[in-house]
C-alpha cells in the first residue's frame, strides 16, 4: 500500500478558521460538492424464473426503484482511490483495485433506496456518516447483475462525469 | 467558419506569447443538482496552469515517492504515488480558472486554505480540467509512436526530411538550427520577422544539402567481381594509379 501521507495534516488550526467570516458567509460554489449535490441511480426489476432481472424503464409489471448518491469531491476521489490503488510489482505500475474502489463508493457515498420499501432487512444503516460493513454486506447479497448494474451506472457518473 | 479560424488563431497565440502558461477548457452540462464535464455541454469553463515543466516532475516526484519491494530477493525501488501526485499537482500548478473559486497563491504554491475550497469541487470537473493539462504536458503513447516512426525517416541515410513533421521533430530541427546557429531560443523565435526566418530556413536547408553532397562525394565505390552463379565477392585486385 502507498505510505504517502495526505498533505491535509498541515491544514491551519480549526479556531483560526472560525475568524473568517467571509468563508462561513460564502455561498459554495456551483461546482463546490454538499450534502444536496446528489443524483439518482434508478432501477427497474421484474421477476421471472426466480431471478430478479434488470429490465428497461416502462417495461410491463416491473418494480421500479432509485438509489440516492452524493456525488464526490475532487479531496474524496484522491483518497479513495488511494486506499484502492496497490503497485504491481511484476508489471512495474500501479493499479485500483475496482471491486475495492466500487466498495468504498457505495459505504461513503450510497445516501438511501427504496429496496427497503416492502423489506426492512434490506434497511441501511449509516455511522459516522458511512454505511455500516452490515449495510455493506446487506448490498453484496444483492443479486451480481443487479449490483453490476447500479455499479456502472454509478461509476458513469463518478469516472464518466456522467 | 472564419469565426472559429479566428479564435483557434487566438489561442495558438495565447498559448506562443505565455510560454509558461497552458491553457485548457473543458464543456459543462448540468444533470439535476450536479454539474459534470461533458463534451457537447452548454458551458464552457477555462483553466489556466503553469508549464509542467521538469522541475516540477522531479519536485513531486520526490514528494510522492516511496518504497516498493520487487522481486523475490527484498529488493526496493522508489516510486511515486500517482493519485497524491495528481493532488500536488494541482497545488503547484493551477493557476487560475473561471470557477467561481478564486485561486490564491503564496510562494508558487496554492494556498492550503484556497486547496480546502478546491478540494471541494465535484471530482469529474477537476479530474477534467487535470487530465487535458496531463495531456499538454506529457507525450502520449500514440504521438510517441510518431516520433519514432518520423525519426527513423529523418535519421535514415538517404533522408531528405519529413512530410508533415510531428510537433517533436519540427521542435528538433528548429530549435536546434536555429539555436546552434543564431542563438535564437524557443522565446525569441515567436517575436522572429517571419520573411527572415524563411530565408535562413531555405540557407539551412541549401547548407545541409551541400554536407550531405561532400560526405557521399568522399566515399570509394567497392569494386566487385562476379562469380560463379552470378555472386559477388570483395574485390583482390590492386589499385594502379594512373
Amino acid at each position: 500500500m502507498p505510505v504517502v501521507k495526505s498533505r491535509k495534516e498541515n491544514k491551519k488550526a480549526p479556531e483560526q478558521k472560525q475568524d473568517r467570516v467571509d468563508e462561513q458567509i460564502m455561498e459554495p460554489g456551483k461546482y463546490e460538492v454538499t450534502s444536496e449535490t446528489t443524483f439518482d441511480v434508478e432501477l427497474f426489476l421484474k421477476e421471472g424464473d426466480g431471478r430478479w432481472m434488470v429490465v428497461n424503464p416502462g417495461t410491463d409489471s416491473a418494480e421500479e426503484h432509485k438509489l440516492v448518491f452524493r456525488m464526490w469531491s475532487y479531496d474524496e476521489m484522491v483518497e479513495m482511490k488511494k486506499k484502492a490503488t496497490t503497485y504491481d510489482a511484476t508489471r512495474r505500475i500501479h493499479v485500483i483495485d475496482n471491486d475495492a474502489l466500487n466498495r468504498l463508493k457505495i459505504q461513503k457515498f450510497l445516501q438511501s433506496w427504496t429496496l427497503d420499501r416492502e423489506n426492512p432487512r434490506l434497511k441501511l444503516h449509516r455511522v459516522g456518516g458511512v454505511l455500516t460493513d452490515e449495510s455493506w454486506q446487506t448490498f453484496a447479497k444483492l443479486q451480481p447483475n443487479i449490483i453490476n448494474y447500479i455499479f456502472d451506472r454509478m461509476n458513469e457518473v463518478y469516472e464518466l462525469g456522467g | 467558419m472564419s469565426l472559429a479560424a479566428e479564435e483557434i488563431a487566438k489561442r495558438e497565440w495565447e498559448a506562443m506569447s505565455n510560454p509558461d502558461e497552458v491553457r485548457v477548457r473543458i464543456r459543462v452540462s448540468r444533470v439535476g443538482s450536479i454539474y459534470t464535464p461533458n463534451p457537447e455541454g452548454s458551458l464552457e469553463e477555462e483553466a489556466v496552469f503553469k508549464v509542467f515543466t521538469f522541475g516540477d516532475n522531479h519536485i513531486l516526484e520526490k514528494a510522492t515517492g516511496y518504497k516498493e519491494h520487487v522481486g523475490d530477493r527484498g529488493n526496493e525501488v522508489t516510486v511515486t504515488e500517482p493519485n497524491e501526485f495528481k493532488r500536488l499537482m494541482v497545488k503547484r500548478n493551477l493557476l487560475s480558472w473561471t470557477l467561481d473559486i478564486p485561486i490564491e497563491r503564496c510562494d508558487g504554491w496554492m494556498t492550503p486554505e484556497c486547496y480546502e475550497r478546491v478540494s471541494r469541487i465535484a471530482a469529474p470537473v477537476l479530474d477534467a480540467f487535470i487530465r487535458e493539462f496531463e495531456l499538454k504536458s506529457y507525450v502520449t503513447e500514440e504521438e510517441e509512436r510518431l516520433i519514432n516512426r518520423q525519426s527513423a525517416i529523418l535519421f535514415s541515410e538517404s533522408s531528405r526530411g519529413v512530410a508533415d513533421a510531428c510537433e517533436a521533430v519540427s521542435l528538433f530541427c528548429t530549435l536546434g538550427n536555429y539555436w546552434e546557429k543564431f542563438g535564437i531560443n524557443k522565446n525569441s523565435l515567436v517575436h522572429f520577422p517571419q520573411r527572415e526566418y524563411l530565408m535562413l530556413k531555405l540557407m539551412i536547408g541549401r547548407e545541409s544539402d551541400a554536407i550531405r553532397t561532400k560526405t557521399s562525394a568522399k566515399k570509394q565505390p567497392v569494386t566487385r567481381i562476379a562469380g560463379r552463379g552470378g555472386r559477388t565477392r570483395p574485390s583482390t585486385g590492386k589499385r594502379i594509379s594512373l
